[in-house]
């Protein structure tokens, strides 16, 4: 009997040791980051977060303000394309009653969710070339001149792959906050003789705060992801501000220049990657306690 | 009327598919200069450890075996860390703390990898070198044979194991959490009237969700073998066919990728698009086999 | 409770409007930008580049024949639109790159946007080849296969070399004794020999051979351990192009390229660093060790660098004046732009001359002479801008060598005549 009491108090302190010990890597994460992040802030606050990448290896400091602005562009056009897909998507999979499509999307888009993000920058990359070939056959079919060029590295091509990172998180919150919706309110709004289409956006109202949260945790997905960026968005150290150039030119994002700067043998590179790494770590901070405060309040 | 436009909602879940679909044809049709080049060459590539640009040589089993080590590596890791961490949690820490402990692992899921891989390369990659590594060659030699001597900076398989495992078991830890917390409360009470020891009870429960571990594991496994950046920052980007000797740097599939998918040209193309299928295809099995036999969304 | 989230969801859209907003208006008035500087410059320059450069482009540069120091004005034209110009590859030339564009920007009210990431040679030359970025640098000319690819698409291009720099080996003895003995003196065919493994100790008598006889039997009993660039890598380009040149079993067995496949790796022997800040940590931390860097790294690090036989026979070192003799030597034998450049680069590599450095190198530029008007007038610019006043020591940073004049007046050409 006492000795099943030991092996219980000597396995229990194990599994305290053990899951203490995986604590520290992840509080060590936040401190560093924090601690160097705000280091280097603190030299230029302003300037870290408006100014251009400077030089390597010189003793300016710069900043990563195109970065900051790719990131936001990105995830805008990002959120455009994937939010309404998705949403609408997850009403027509639980509100369209389909017995094939619903039921199929809905597990293609769990098989999705765990996709390799680089393969998809890699997909989008290759469909680009693909595209720009068919046209140009067209081209030489037709007789007509010259060759047609898309650009590979732009804001719209990391978009997309964002975009398709994004829906299955944004899908499969909205599908479940649907599939939530008690019997009784379904049947309440179908009953006023309501359309489809008005009575999912009565629907659509009412879990508002599921739709919320998915968008809260898309955003913050694709906030954080690199890989897909590589071979689309590719990177741009400048702000370009004139209206077309803006969309046919390779644009930053903070997590590429982490991933570049990082890498780079150039200290005053290194404090502005954790200078980045601290920007995105807190921006995902506020979407994080955000969407827990909408889940808290459902 | 306006219920027939209802179906225009269609068009967005056709889409989603489409999309999926596109993903793999442009990997297929990507990768066909190497299928043309007959079953032999696939088979040479997939079998061969070797990366020779000079002569358009390639063959990329030691970014396979690499990518299935570093995987392993990390499941360890983090089967260890999230099965005690999710039973802490919900069991043993005191009600007050289990709230921010929660939070502190949920909000380690959200960490960008990229932030795990700056951290890995300044933090984590020089301590293993210098408090892992080192001591232990140093005090047996003979670890030389199975582990490899490590490089000077530190990067390895090894390194990018740990690292993915500190990565991925927040995520592990969320799932076996959520469903320790699902086991009926009759069940606890009655494994608790037999009159077992807190550890036993724990360990039955441990049983009664092994499903849910096993979808976790095989999740945050799919996680291991398709994350790029936090890899390609600390693995050290080698070609290494003795990708086994743990302490030596190496490659994975997704960090082959991104290191030379932008200097690739002629044959080197479609290989880089057939290892990319290889890690969409694992991707996609481990999914599967999930959603279809495991039958839950965990996925938040 | 509604009205909460709604005006949150409100509130967080409009944020992100109002941030985008924010920072794009931000960007574009001028809160970022830096002072404007004048756009013409003056700087003095010797008499001979003055007759070369006026000689090729008298169009927009003029020499004041009468001041006894001749000067030129090159007026940088102006750009009233704003223009971006992707380019990528060398991470050599990245800080020298970053640099002028820099200055560039200032220079053009910041009209001149140039977007540069060095993502590595071997993806400049495949970028620039599918067009995915408007220019590409690489250490390393255009290679055959992707050459051939060019000439295929019909697509009329020009690559010259922008500047210069040179390749160190150092080692790490702690017995070799710097300050008695002097660097220690190697040749390409001993080098050769240690990374394909044939020669695997220190002390091996073709290596002592080359010492100097007092210092000949400092040289230890120990193993050779090669370290190299894990990555694909224009240092690596130039180091095993010297190999080929100076041991025809190296160039039969290994060749030359961005990576080749190291045979001291199959000895067990071998260490790979992931760029140049890699390969000297390796040197530095692994005793008894070889290895191959750009010389800045190696001072920077404090490491050892070995004086190289040149073809001369003479044991130097890659000081500025010896890697200038040898782009001097080289710079004679410039092909056509559109030509096949696989045999400039070896040009610069074991040249003669009584001081030439062995392993010296330029970065290359390519770009397609069809760029659309305003790309090809900012390229223009700004290359003429960095091929003149980019070479003088007030832009060239630590670690570059400028070009000579007669390859920067011949680059030069080259643009004006391809690029009208």
């Amino acid at each position: 009997m006492d000795l099943r009491r030991l092996k219980s108090d000597l396995m229990i302190t194990g599994i305290i040791i053990i899951s203490l010990l995986g604590m520290i890597p992840l509080i060590h994460i936040f401190l560093t980051v924090a601690w160097r992040g705000i280091n280097v802030i603190a030299r230029d606050p302003l300037g870290v977060l408006f100014k251009e990448p400077p030089i390597p290896g010189s003793e300016e400091l710069g900043g990563i303000g195109p970065h900051v602005l790719g990131s936001l562009i990105l995830i805008s056009i990002a959120s455009l394309i994937g939010i309404p897909i998705s949403i609408l998507s997850a009403i027509y999979t639980v509100e369209g009653m389909s017995k094939r499509l619903g039921p199929l999307t809905s597990l293609l888009v769990r098989i999705m969710i765990e996709f390799p993000t680089i393969v998809i920058g890699l997909s989008v990359y290759g469909a680009v070339l693909l595209i720009e070939e068919f046209i140009n056959d067209l081209v030489k079919i037709f007789g007509l001149g010259g060759h047609i060029y898309i650009p590979r590295f732009n804001p719209i091509t990391g978009a997309i792959a964002l975009a398709i990172v994004m829906i299955p998180y944004v899908y499969t919150q909205s599908e479940d906050g649907f599939k939530n919706i008690p019997h009784h309110i379904r049947e309440a709004v179908y009953s006023l003789g309501f359309s489809r289409i008005r009575a999912s956006i009565v629907l659509s109202s009412y879990v508002k705060s599921a739709l919320l949260s998915g968008i809260m945790i898309g955003v913050s997905k694709i906030l954080s992801e690199t890989a897909p960026l590589l071979f689309t968005a590719f990177g741009n150290d400048h702000y370009v501000t004139r209206f077309p150039d803006v969309f046919l030119n390779p644009i930053g994002s903070m997590t590429l220049w982490i991933y570049k700067a990082g890498l780079s043998p150039y200290d005053n590179w290194i404090d502005l990657a954790w200078a980045a790494a601290f920007i995105l770590l807190m921006i995902i901070l506020v979407l994080f306690v955000i969407s827990r405060y909408i889940i808290y309040k459902r | 009327m306006a219920k027939d436009l209802f179906y225009l909602f269609s068009l967005n879940n056709i889409l989603i598919m489409i999309l999926i679909f596109v993903i793999l044809f442009v990997l297929i049709i990507s990768s066909t200069p190497l299928f043309e080049k007959g079953f032999s060459k696939v088979v040479y590539v997939l079998t061969s450890s070797i990366w020779d640009p000079v002569y358009d040589r390639y063959g990329i089993f030691f970014a396979i075996g690499g990518s299935l080590v570093v995987a392993l590596i990390a499941i360890i890791i983090a089967l260890i860390l999230s099965i005690s961490t999710a039973v802490f949690i919900v069991e043993i820490s005191p009600s007050k703390i289990r709230a921010p402990l929660e939070m502190m692992v949920d909000l380690g899921v959200a960490v960008p990898s990229v932030v795990y891989g700056l951290w890995g390369l300044f933090i984590l990659t020089p301590f293993l070198r210098d408090h892992v590594m080192k001591p232990l060659i140093d005090s047996i030699p003979v670890l030389k044979n199975f582990l490899g001597s490590y490089s000077p900076s530190g990067t390895s398989i090894f390194t990018a194991g740990v690292l993915l495992g500190i990565m991925i078991y927040p995520f592990a830890t969320s799932i076996i959490r959520e469903a320790i917390k699902l086991i009926p409360f009759d069940i606890k009470e009655a494994l608790y009237s037999l009159g077992l020891t807190k550890w036993e009870v724990i360990k039955n429960e441990i049983f009664y969700i092994r499903n849910s571990i096993l979808a976790g594991l095989l999740l945050a496994f799919g996680r291991a073998v398709g994350e790029t950046v936090a890899v390609a920052m600390v693995v050290g980007n080698i070609v290494n066919p003795e990708f086994y000797k743990i302490f030596t740097p190496g490659y994975t599939i997704a960090s082959l990728l991104a290191n030379q998918f932008l200097n690739a040209t002629g044959i080197m193309i479609p290989i880089l698009y057939f290892a990319a299928l290889i890690l969409f295809s694992i991707g996609f099995i481990v999914n599967i086999i999930v959603a279809l036999y495991l039958h839950r969304s965990f996925h938040r | 409770m509604q009205i909460d989230k709604t005006s949150l969801t409100l509130f967080i859209v409009i944020l992100i409007i109002v941030g985008v907003i924010a920072y794009y208006v931000g960007a574009s008035s001028g809160g970022i930008s830096a002072p404007s500087k004048v756009e013409t410059i003056t700087i003095s320059i010797p008499t001979t580049i003055t007759t070369l450069i006026t000689y090729t482009y008298t169009g927009v540069m003029t020499t004041s024949a009468m001041s006894a120091t001749p000067s030129f004005t090159y007026t940088i034209p102006q750009f009233t639109t704003q223009v971006t110009l992707n380019g990528g590859g060398s991470s050599f030339v990245n800080p020298q790159m970053q640099s002028w564009i820099s200055v560039f920007k200032d220079l053009t009210k910041g009209m001149v946007i140039i977007n540069y990431q060095s993502i590595g040679s071997g993806a400049g030359q495949k970028s620039f080849l599918e067009g995915s970025l408007d220019f590409g640098a690489s250490d390393i000319p255009l290679t055959k296969d992707n050459y051939e690819k060019v000439k295929a698409s019909g697509r009329g291009f020009i690559q010259f070399p922008v500047i210069g720099g040179s390749v160190a080996v150092v080692y790490n003895i702690p017995e070799w004794d710097n300050q008695r003995c002097g660097p220690l003196r190697l040749s390409g065919e001993v080098v050769a020999k240690i990374y394909l493994g044939e020669i695997e100790y220190w002390d091996d008598p073709e290596i002592r051979s080359l010492q100097t006889p007092e210092c000949q039997n400092i040289l230890p009993h120990q193993k050779i351990i090669g370290a190299h660039r894990s990555d694909g890598s224009g240092t690596t380009a130039l180091f095993t192009m010297w190999l080929s040149k100076t041991y025809s079993k190296w160039n039969q067995t290994v060749g030359y390229g961005l990576v080749v496949n190291w045979p001291i790796d199959q000895t067990g022997r071998g260490v790979g660093g992931k760029g140049n800040e890699g390969v000297t940590a390796a040197v530095k931390s692994t005793k008894y060790s070889i290895g191959y860097v750009e010389p800045a790294y190696a001072v920077k690090e404090g490491l050892p660098i070995a004086a190289l036989r040149n073809k001369d026979g003479n044991f130097v070192l890659p000081t500025n004046e010896n890697v200038i003799e040898a782009f001097k030597r080289g710079a004679k034998e410039l092909p056509p732009p559109d030509q096949y450049w696989g045999d400039v680069p070896l040009s610069f590599i074991y040249q003669d001359g009584p001081k030439a450095y062995p392993i010296a190198g330029v970065v290359f530029v390519f770009v397609y002479t069809d760029l659309p008007k305003d790309k090809r007038d900012a390229f223009k610019a700004f290359f003429i801008w960095v091929l003149t006043e980019g070479q003088s020591s007030r832009y060239v940073l630590s670690g570059y060598i400028p070009l000579p004049p007669e390859l920067a007046g011949k680059a030069i050409e080259y643009i004006n005549t391809y690029m009208k």
